[in-house]
């Protein structure tokens, strides 16, 4: 039978079966007929989980994390971000500050012609106010580096981890046990999760080959992000195929702060220079578009992970 | 000898869902008393028996407080849970006796007089709502008994919610069933006092679950939607809510308030806590066919309101139950007995050359025309009723069978499939899946039917998935059958049930319920269980046994 392993983002979260028990059930919402509960259907599922390397103690407030509030959803990301990172403590501060400019001066979204954005033109803006994505952005910029610079990092007293390492451990061993499941075999990420899950497939040696890859929010378009996936990654041939036998299918809302820089994934992730992830514009909807449940609840996602798990 | 290492594994054992686990500790403790010479500690006997009704096992508490009292012990605690069993297995006049006897012992105002009085307003009330406006013997004072069971309590002690909210729901009760309760306070005034009493619980965080439920009806007895909604949320989200807490406040509202479903927002209460207690760990639902048809009617709104995130999610979840509680059928005999239950499948489903006929699926142990299976209902004389679509389906209520098209043994796969002579119109088939759930997650299945083929209403449970013999660890015992293993909360349900996962569609046929069922997969042991075939056995046989001849069967 298949198997999902699925990936968490950045901020903190809440305990592991509880974020996996939110991941399952925002799958199985909706109607009769979209919906997909992979428990019932056969397929098992579990969660790399890593919130724990960065952040002291679990986000103990569950609900808020499930929540349709749009303004509770937005909370439950930006408002635990523990420590924001300063260039000066950078281990490449050029690099960090080339970043930290392009996510936090530009906004491609606004910029968007509006023939472009959602359906027919029909989608509805809603500029987030700077403040919260200014707080969302300094966690984000902080858990990327601390990941791709390998930073080592005490998150509670008693508790310190190289981070890429640790977190690249338990990558691995999620991805073997899922393995061992069945197939076939999808890893699911989202945001930052989105770049664990690349680095370790395209980056790692040991990491057992799955049969499909699903980027959800993805950075991984940012050229300071690719940059920092050498040796390994290159435009021409970035696409991990020893690791990832099937499609490589990259969901993405043009409005979401995170894969707004740069949604479209094909032309940076080649195969042999081809383009061959399929990238899929799936508007979500609201002020807060980055979160999981949302995308989650998209049809286009959906249908993509239906088939891709041969349901 | 000392006991109380029997009595500590009855209180283990009541934590568990397996009713013969139970009754085998308290025969044990019950034997060992007797053999020692030894009349139970007063507390010791209250804990057991407490235990037992916290988790409703209704059954043995009846049979091992008749068993103490008869071993000497006379704690009044032993005579209340006595008469609460025979409260829930229907034993309402014998019940009444001991209440009465205890209420005469027990101190007034003491919490055993307290208690025995709910029980008795309990027991009454019962006994009036069953009489269905009969006013035979005893129901025609049995709501005026039931108030004054009440009211002793609240008039000595207002603090009492729940005597205090009982006896406003049955003096509505009685002014909209025009019976005459004469000498008793404003109903206004009662809803005001006791809404005061829960704002102080509420300000000083003491209210419980049973409390929640007291508020949500105080608001209907007011008038007020909003607050109806708001408690039910609080309710059905505290920490100490169970399915016996919730089928306890269904009954009240069903059946004291009169609320129904289909009847906008406030009727659409019925619908949530009917979703809330599906949904709940052991939780059965016994629906009218009228009931399931207005619950499927349910306004989506309520459960936003009530459910919060999960909500709209409930409400498509709840909606698909009905709507394939609607194709689950019941099986009668020529002389109108129910004998099983069946459920409407696309034949193509089963097996592509069936195309888009419709077929009813039942056990082979329920409707067989082989010579082997004596006794068994024939095909020619079985008929069919879909019990819950008086609306919807257009032919006849009850349909007649053409043949069966494809049987196996009970000893195999225990199944047929049979043909109409005029298949039901605008009745959706119940969709099949091939796929099982996954065994080492928490994974529920659930089974619709009639059960004991005899009684017009549908029987929703909530089963704990145990086993299966499918992939990817299953090792099926006979080549080509793969069984399922799911724990009901109560007895076995009816032969010839849909087993659905958690997503609506079947994924086996129930045919088997056992206190002792050897475990699957090689296990040592056994446990008390229900067994279903999995529909992809029943797939593949059809297709073994049909190749070649399957578009002649299909034409036919």
């Amino acid at each position: 039978m298949a198997h999902v392993t699925m990936i968490h983002g950045i901020g903190q979260k809440p305990e592991e079966a509880a974020l996996l028990g939110i991941w399952r059930r925002a799958l199985a919402g909706g109607p009769q007929g979209t919906r997909i509960d992979l428990g019932a259907k056969g397929v098992s599922s579990s969660m790399v989980y890593w919130a724990d390397v960065l952040y002291p103690a679990p986000d103990p407030n569950v609900a808020a994390h499930e929540s349709t509030d749009e303004l509770e959803a937005l909370k439950s990301d930006v408002d635990h971000i523990g420590q924001t990172i300063t260039v000066d403590e950078a281990a490449d501060p050029e690099w960090l500050a080339r970043l930290a400019g392009r996510l936090l001066l530009q906004d491609p979204a606004l910029d968007e012609r509006e023939d472009l954005v959602g359906y027919a033109g029909m989608e509805e803006r809603f500029p987030l106010p700077w403040t919260l994505k200014q707080r969302f952005l300094a966690a984000f910029l902080r858990d990327v580096h601390h990941y791709l610079f390998n930073v080592s990092w005490t998150p509670r007293p008693g508790t310190t981890y190289q981070v890429q390492n640790e977190i690249r451990r338990r990558f691995v061993e999620k991805v073997a046990a899922g393995a061992e499941k069945g197939r076939p075999h999808v890893v699911v990420s989202h945001s930052m999760g989105t770049v664990i899950a690349y680095d370790c497939l395209m980056r790692v040696p040991d990491c057992p080959a799955v049969d499909a890859l699903v980027t959800l929010g993805s950075p991984l378009g940012i050229d300071e992000v690719q940059d920092k996936l050498t040796p390994g990654w290159t435009r021409l041939d970035g696409f991990p195929s020893h690791k990832v036998g099937g499609e490589w299918v990259n969901i993405y809302d043009r409005l979401d702060v995170v894969a707004a820089l740069d949604p479209v994934l094909a032309n940076d992730f080649r195969r042999g220079g081809l383009e061959v992830v399929r990238d899929i514009h799936e508007p979500n909807n609201g002020l807060w578009r980055h979160n999981l449940r949302k995308y989650f609840e998209g049809q286009l996602f959906r249908t993509e992970l239906r088939r891709l798990l041969k349901l | 000898m000392n006991c109380s290492a029997e009595a500590t594994k009855v209180l283990m054992a009541a934590t568990s869902l397996e009713e013969n686990q139970v009754e085998s500790a308290c025969s044990a403790w019950i034997e060992c008393l007797r053999d020692g010479n030894e009349v139970p500690e007063p507390e010791i006997a209250r804990k057991v028996l407490d235990g037992l009704r916290k988790h409703r096992h209704m059954g043995p508490l009846k049979r091992l407080a008749d068993n103490l009292l008869r071993l000497g012990s006379r704690g009044d605690v032993v005579y209340r849970h006595y008469s609460q069993a025979m409260i829930e297995s229907g034993e309402l006049i014998a019940a009444v006796a001991i209440l009465q006897g205890l209420v005469r012992r027990a101190t007034p105002g003491a919490s055993e007089w307290n208690e025995a009085q709910g029980l008795l307003g309990r027991a009454y009330k019962q006994i009036y709502i069953d009489a269905c406006g009969s006013k035979l013997g005893m129901a025609e004072d049995a709501l005026e008994a039931a108030i004054v069971a009440y009211r002793q309590v609240f008039d000595r002690d207002p603090t009492q919610i729940w005597h205090g909210v009982n006896l406003v729901a049955l003096l509505a009760r009685a002014e909209r069933d025009g019976v005459r309760i004469a000498g008793f306070p404003r109903k206004d005034d009662l809803i005001e006092g006791l809404s005061r009493e829960i704002e102080q619980h509420w300000l000083a965080g003491t209210l419980e679950a049973w409390d929640y439920a007291s508020a949500a009806e105080l608001s209907l007895a007011g008038g007020d939607l909003d607050g109806v909604q708001r408690w039910l949320k609080e309710y059905l989200s505290a920490a100490d809510v169970d399915a016996f807490k919730i089928a306890g406040t269904l009954r009240q509202f069903t059946e004291v308030w009169r609320l129904r479903a289909d009847e906008g927002e406030a009727g659409a209460v019925i619908a949530v806590l009917r979703a809330a207690l599906l949904r709940n760990r052991s939780g059965t639902l016994s629906l009218t066919p009228q009931q399931v048809q207005r619950t499927a009617e349910a306004d989506m709104v309520c459960f936003e309101k009530i459910l919060g995130n999960t909500g709209v999610q409930t409400y498509w979840w709840m909606r698909t139950a009905m709507n394939r509680a609607r194709s689950v059928a019941l099986i009668r005999q020529p002389d109108g007995r129910g004998v099983g239950t069946g459920f409407l499948v696309r034949g193509r489903d089963l097996y592509e050359p069936f195309g888009d006929e419709l077929f009813l699926l039942t056990n082979a142990h329920v409707v067989s025309d082989t010579a082997e299976q004596r006794g068994v209902l024939r095909s020619d004389k079985a008929s069919v009723a879909f019990e819950a679509t008086a609306d919807v389906d257009r032919t006849a209520r009850r349909h007649r069978l053409r043949e069966i098209v494809w049987n196996s043994p009970p000893e195999l796969l225990d199944a047929s499939l049979l043909r109409f002579v005029e298949p039901p119109i605008g009745l959706e088939p119940c969709p099949v899946s091939e796929l099982l759930p996954v065994t080492e997650e928490d994974q529920r299945v659930y089974v619709i039917g009639h059960p004991l083929g005899g009684e017009l209403s549908f029987s929703l449970q909530d089963n704990q998935l145990l086993d299966h013999e499918g992939p990817t660890s299953g090792k099926p015992t006979i080549a080509g059958r793969v069984l399922l293993h799911y724990r009901a909360p109560t007895e076995p349900g009816s032969s010839g049930s849909p087993v659905f996962s958690a997503d609506w569609d079947v994924i086996g046929l129930h045919h088997a319920g056992a206190d002792f069922m050897p475990k699957l997969n090689g296990k040592q042991g056994t446990y008390a269980a229900n067994e279903g075939i999995s529909i992809r056995s029943i797939r593949e046989a059809i297709a073994r046994s049909l190749i070649g001849e399957g578009t002649e069967s299909a034409e036919r």
